[in-house]
């Protein structure tokens, strides 16, 4: 599972149940991606 | 009892505060280089809890802008073994067998640094507590 798939809109007029600013968005991206990295690293 | 099989710098300097950083050649600035052992008595239980030490002070303070009382950031000055301006998430508490860090450190691929001062560790046991994403059963192992 890719926790940043959540991070996308729903597709088509439905509306996102927590608008997420660019900023938000992409900070959140990049804890994701630490945490993965450390998983890697960790293995 | 202490377990015969744990290499010595493990039964010898593990407790919650320790912190390691990984050797690995891959290691670039994006990427966490440090974690810190939080549970407090993780040779006993065979478990870690472990959190992340990051650079990326910007984006953990953006992240929980809403809970900024859950973030530690840490400069040189507090703890001079950080080169930089850190950070710890301490919404985010990876848990992790004692046997796999034992395997690390038999391999080199792990290193052990300087205990965090008291006053630091203090302030990140208190944002794990006060952390909403952390489960209550991890807390009660801090």
């Amino acid at each position: 599972m890719n926790y940043r798939d959540f991070l996308e809109d729903p597709e088509g007029n439905i509306e996102p149940c927590y608008a997420l600013a660019a900023k938000e968005r992409k900070a959140i991206a990049r804890g994701i991606d630490e945490i993965a990295a450390f998983e890697r690293l960790w293995r | 009892m202490p377990d015969e099989r744990l290499p010595l710098e493990l039964r010898i300097g593990l407790r919650a505060g320790s912190v390691y950083y990984f050797r690995s050649r891959e290691l670039t600035s994006e990427r966490p280089h440090f974690f810190i052992v939080v549970n407090r008595d993780p040779i006993g239980s065979r478990l870690l809890l472990l959190t992340i030490v990051t650079s990326n002070v910007a984006d953990a303070r953006t992240r929980n802008r809403n809970r900024l009382q859950t973030i530690v950031e840490i400069t040189p000055a507090e703890y001079r073994e950080f080169k930089v301006h850190s950070v710890v998430d301490c919404n985010v508490v990876l848990e992790k067998p004692l046997s796999e860090l034992s395997g690390m450190v038999r391999r080199n691929e792990v290193r052990y640094h300087r205990d965090l001062p008291a006053e630091i560790f203090a302030k990140i046991k208190t944002a794990v507590l006060a952390s909403p994403l952390v489960p209550d059963e991890l807390k009660q192992m801090l």
